[in-house]
Formats: C-alpha cells, structure tokens, sequence
C-alpha cells in the first residue's frame, strides 16, 4: 500500500514539475469549451437573403417581411435582375435568394397557386437543411393567412386547422451549447486519461525506468495501481473544471445532481483509462502510442453522438457505437445536465461502461504480465 | 554465492547465451567483458530477475532464481546500461524513492541516503532534478538508487559507457569501496583496460565463455609470443601480414600493430617479407600480452 502510494506521489510531482504539459493540459480544455461553446453553434441567426422582386406589391413586401421578422435572416440586397442572385450565392455574399415572380400578388388575389423560387447554397450541408426547414415554415405561415382571409373574406368564420405548438423540452432556448459543454467534457476527460496512462506507461518503457522498477520487489500490479492514481483526479478535476465553466460562463442548466454525475463519471474513467493500459501493451515507443490513441478517440468523438445524431448513421455505424465508450458517458451526463435524470435512468448505461472497462482491464493486464518492461 | 550452470537464452534464431557455466564465490569485482552482442546484458538481466532464461541453473545466495525470480531481489542491486532514472525528481527523491520500493524501514533509510550522499560525493546537489546532472553524477545517482537497500550484490550493465575519463575513475573508486564492505559486483564492460581492473574476469563472445580468471592466469595462458611493430606504412605492413598469416594474428593498436607468433623464427621471417617489400621498421619488440591480446588469442583457438 505503502508503495502504492510513493509511485502515485512520484507521478504527481512529476506531473507538476513538468510545467508545459500540465499548462498544455489546462488550456487545451478551455480552448475546445470556447471552440464549442461559441463557435460550433447549431442555431442558425440572421442568415444573409438576397431578394429578387419581381412582383413589388404590398404582397410581396408582406411575403419577404415574414422572413426577416423570423430572426433567422436579413436581407443582404434587393436585386432586379435574377441573374445577381446566382452572382451573390456563388461569392457567399448570401446563402439565400428567393425571386418572386411578377404575377405574385395576382395570383393571390385570384385565389390562384403561385410559386416563388428558393435558392440556398448548400455548401455547408447541415446550414442548407436546416435554413430550408424555416424557408418552408415561414413560407407555411404566409400561405395559411392567405388562406383563413380568403375564407374571412368570402365572410365565412375559418374553421378552426391544426396548428402545431410544439415546445421543446430539456433544452427550451435550442441552445447548442447546453447541448455541447457535457460533450466536451466527456471528450476532453477520454482524451487526457487515455494520453496520461498509455503515454506514460510507454515512456517508462523508452525511457528505462520500467526497468529499473522492475528490478525492485514492486509486484506489476502495485506499480499500475500507482500509475492509475494521478489520472483519476486529473479525470475528476478536468470534469468539475469544464462543469464549473459550463455553469458559470456559459449559463447553462444543470438539472441533475453532481454526486450522481460523479459517481458515473468514475465509471467512464475508469473504462479511459483501462484503453490506455491496453493501448500500452500495443505500443513500444510513446509516437505510437499517441497515434493509436488517435485512432481509438476519433471514433469516439463522431460516433458517440457527440457531432452528429446516432439515429442519422448508418445501421452498421449504429451498431459499432455500442462499443464506444463515449457513447454511454454522453447520454448518461446529458441526461443529468439537461433532464435531471437520476439513478434509474441511467444504471444500464453505466453498468456497460463499467464492464467495458473491467473487460479492457482484464485484457490488459493480461498483456502487461508479459511485457511491463 | 551465485552459482550459474547451463544458462542458455534465445531471442528468435538468435542464440544469446548457449550454456553459460560461472561460479563466483567470494567477494570481488568480476568482470564480464565482450563486445556487443557478447550476451552480457541478457546475463545480468537473468541475473536481476528481469528477464527468464531458456534453460539452466541459477542459485543466488541460496535462491533458486529460475524458479522464483523475485526471490532474490532484495539482495540485488541493479543498474542498466541507461540511464534509468525519473528525470523530474531530485536527486535525494529518487534514492528515497527507490529506497520505498525495496521496503527500507523509514529510520534506515534516512541514514543510508545521508551516507550514499556522502560517499558518492552527489550531497550538494541532492536538491538538483536528476535530468539536469551530469554524465557521471546521472551514473552515480543511478549506483545510489540501487545501493539503498544495501545488496549484498551488484549487478551493473556498462557502467562507465559514455562516462568521461574522471568520473569514471571515481565510479571504480566507489566500487573498491562497496568491495571493502563486502558487496559482491559483476560489473559488465566492453572496455579491456577497464576490464583489468577487477579481481575476475570472464571473456564472452557471442553467448560463449572464451576465458576465465584472474589476469594473471590469463596472461599466463597466452602461448603465443606477442610482439608489438611500429611501421611508416602501418595499413600496408598489416596487409602484408594478413596475407602470410590470416587475419587472425594480427590487430592495430593505434598505430602499432600487435603480432601474435608462434616462434622467433616467425617473426625473423615475417621481418624480411615486410623489408623485402620496401617498409621500414621504426621498432619491433617482445611485448607483454594485454586483455585484448588474450582476447584475440582465445577468439583464434574457439575456431
């Protein structure tokens, strides 16, 4: 125990006079929680349109206001001519062009079908679905006044259509960043761990000093458990650290409970820190294991649901992420940061989690007896 | 005290150690002494209990190590041929640390780090981070991180490689002290004139003991009659040499040559050839043998 506890201290000390990696350590999080914070937002605001009117009617007008009062576009330019739309889109001066057709605001007053032309550069894939989504909305939302005054007007009372509320819960303002600072934490806590214990158990191996431990009567099992040590609490601090910021910076909810956050949390670090024994056991120079790191983390970052929703993947994909570890740790802290969830919601998930890591464990240790040196 | 019969080792196809057979009994300093990929460091790595032999017998201070390697590990000190050590740690950490790991009582160990210190002449800079030490003082930290738990033996892998001229005398120095407190050291080397230093020495080449004693025993075993040349053409006068007697008789010493003869008349012959071929002999004398004459010599009879 005694012994234990000496390599734990010598990891630390070592771990804080090696100041540039801990600096390294402490400003990479806080540069992905900016990064992600503020930047990979996925609420879409004030969207350039470029408006090409044919129509010029109070109609018309009444039509493009809708847009602009939405928030979710601005108007770049009026033009006269369609062929400017093509020019403005293909600068990126504006993502949108509508053309309203001449007859517009006859065709209305006709009770005809009219169509007006939507243009959106669909460069960036995910901007353009979700920008057509509130095209069609709002677009939704002039016909259907059309419609219950054309009804008025014939002096009928409109019966009464269905009408969609829809009210989002858990995250009410859509806020990307609510949706994003667990993410972070559950990538940035894999990310460290997994480098703190592969990387570090490697260079000991470059390094000689495994050989030199080995010498001694330290059993292999008392020199991993000391090696554990210190990445646990650097896991539990990067995790209150991106928790705090979250809560303190960026203002989003925490509806859960932290001792439950914790708790869980234990699990994924330990199952991040089991790969990185693992990973260990695979490498012979510290370059390869960062590299194998890389291969192991990426998966975990786009498949995890973290980026893009498990249920858009392909099926093949959808299966593979069961074995992510990531993907377990996301929906588990999602769930207390946004719905509260408790213990009985999320037990499943960390019973997986902890299995994966004391398979990965089992796995390592294996390999380890082998080749500590 | 350590009793060594039929070691063998093998890494793929390559035979590392085939069959070595030592006893060393006493205390002394013994010097295992080859060039490398002689097999030394997998015998002291077998020795520390770091690493399984193949086949063969070793009993260390009464310990079955085949069997049990921890089983004499805290009777062991060992010190690779790296250096080995956390750098970020200072100098009294990392004796301290090492000390922990062999389980020195905590009153002990504060007095063993004190005389370590002294003795190693490394007390003001027991506060310096051991990456920033010297060569030589990284060499003696090292020794001092496996003196703490006073071995009664001491394994050292090359431990005067890299290691300046001075630093390395005080290294030996140390170890004729240890040697005076009764530890036991089987230092390995690549150096024959280091090797000259210690009480015993064993020759090994590729896995194979080629000679074993004091170095007045091997000195004694040497049958040739050793003469040393000194020619204007060395490099021309070595060729001439080869090609009356093989390559195995002849070694340059700096710019001297070393000969290896079997008879006067030899060297009487080979004289005129060497004159005949227009060279100039500077001097030619009867010499001695070195350890690296020895060597040679050995290396000519195991063919």
């Amino acid at each position: 125990m005694n012994r234990i506890y000496f390599i734990a201290w010598k990891e630390f000390i070592q771990l804080l006079r090696d100041r540039r990696t801990l600096g390294l350590m402490l400003i990479a999080p806080a540069i992905q929680l900016v990064v992600f914070g503020y930047v990979a937002t996925t609420e879409v605001k004030k969207n350039k349109m470029v408006v090409c009117d044919y129509s010029r009617t109070p109609d018309s007008r009444h039509f493009t206001d809708g847009f602009l009062s939405s928030g979710y576009f601005e108007i770049y330019d009026y033009v006269t001519d369609d062929s400017e739309i093509d020019r403005c889109l293909d600068r990126g001066k504006a993502v949108v062009g509508i053309i309203i057709p001449p007859d517009f605001s006859r065709n209305i007053k006709r009770g005809k079908e009219t169509s007006v032309g939507i243009y959106i550069d669909g460069t960036n894939s995910n901007l353009a679905m979700i920008l057509a989504g509130y095209l069609r909305m709002i677009t939704n939302q002039y016909s259907r006044k059309i419609s219950i005054n054309y009804i008025k007007g014939l002096g009928i009372d409109p019966p009464d259509l269905v009408e969609s509320r829809s009210r989002v819960w858990f995250n009410e303002e859509l806020k990307s960043v609510n949706f994003m600072v667990p993410g972070v934490m559950a990538m940035l806590t894999l990310m460290l761990l997994l480098n703190l214990t592969a990387l570090g158990i490697v260079r000991e191996r470059e390094r000689g000093t495994a050989e030199q431990l080995s010498v001694t009567p330290i059993k292999p099992l008392e020199l991993i458990m000391g090696k554990i040590v210190p990445p646990v609490f650097i896991g539990y601090l990067i995790i209150t650290l991106v928790m705090v910021v979250g809560l303190v910076w960026f203002n989003i909810g925490f509806a859960g409970s932290v001792l439950l956050l914790y708790l869980f949390a234990l699990f994924f670090i330990i199952a991040a820190l089991s790969a990185g024994l693992l990973i260990s056991t695979f490498s012979q120079t510290a370059d390869q294991a960062m590299w194998t790191n890389q291969v192991f983390v990426i998966p975990n970052i786009l498949l995890s649901g973290f980026i893009f929703p498990i249920s858009n993947m392909p099926e093949p994909i959808q299966l593979a992420t069961y074995f992510l570890p990531m993907r377990y740790f996301l929906q588990i802290i999602r769930g207390i940061f946004m719905r509260g969830a408790g213990f009985a919601q999320h037990w499943d998930e960390a019973l997986i989690l902890l299995l994966w890591g004391v398979v990965v464990i089992f796995l390592a240790s294996m390999r380890l007896k082998k080749r500590l040196v | 005290m350590i009793e060594i019969k039929g070691l063998k080792k093998k890494f793929g196809d390559n035979q590392t150690l085939c069959g070595i057979d030592l006893t060393v009994d006493s205390d002394i300093i013994f010097a295992i002494v080859g060039p490398d990929g002689a097999g030394k460091t997998t015998l002291l790595r077998i020795l520390a209990g770091i690493m399984r032999p193949d086949d063969g017998l070793i009993n260390i201070l009464g310990h079955d190590i085949v069997k049990n390697p921890e089983s004499a590990k805290r009777y062991t000190g060992y010190l690779s041929q790296r250096f080995s050590l956390n750098p970020t740690l200072t100098v009294a950490e990392n004796i301290d640390f090492f000390g922990t790991l062999y389980e020195v009582p905590k009153s002990r160990k504060e007095d063993r780090l004190k005389r370590l210190l002294e003795f190693s002449r490394l007390g003001p800079f027991k506060d310096r981070q051991a990456g920033k030490l010297s060569g030589g003082m990284k060499q003696k930290l090292a020794l001092c991180c496996a003196l703490i738990h006073t071995p009664r033996i001491l394994l050292l892998d090359e431990p005067t490689t890299g290691v300046d001229p001075i630093s390395r005398r005080e290294l030996w120095e140390i170890l004729y002290d240890l040697l005076a407190q009764g530890v036991m050291i089987l230092v390995s080397t690549p150096y024959m004139d280091e090797a000259e230093r210690a009480g015993e020495i064993m020759m090994l080449h590729r896995g194979k003991t080629l000679a074993r004693g004091n170095l007045e025993d091997l000195k004694s075993k040497f049958h040739h009659k050793l003469y040393e040349m000194v020619c204007d053409d060395g490099r021309k006068a070595f060729e001439i040499i080869v090609g009356q007697l093989g390559d195995d008789r002849v070694v340059f010493f700096g710019d001297r040559l070393h000969l290896a003869l079997d008879s006067e008349q030899q060297m009487l012959t080979l004289k005129t050839f060497i004159a005949d071929a227009g060279l100039k002999i500077n001097s030619l004398d009867q010499i001695s043998p070195g350890l690296e004459d020895i060597f040679m010599q050995e290396l000519l009879y195991a063919k």
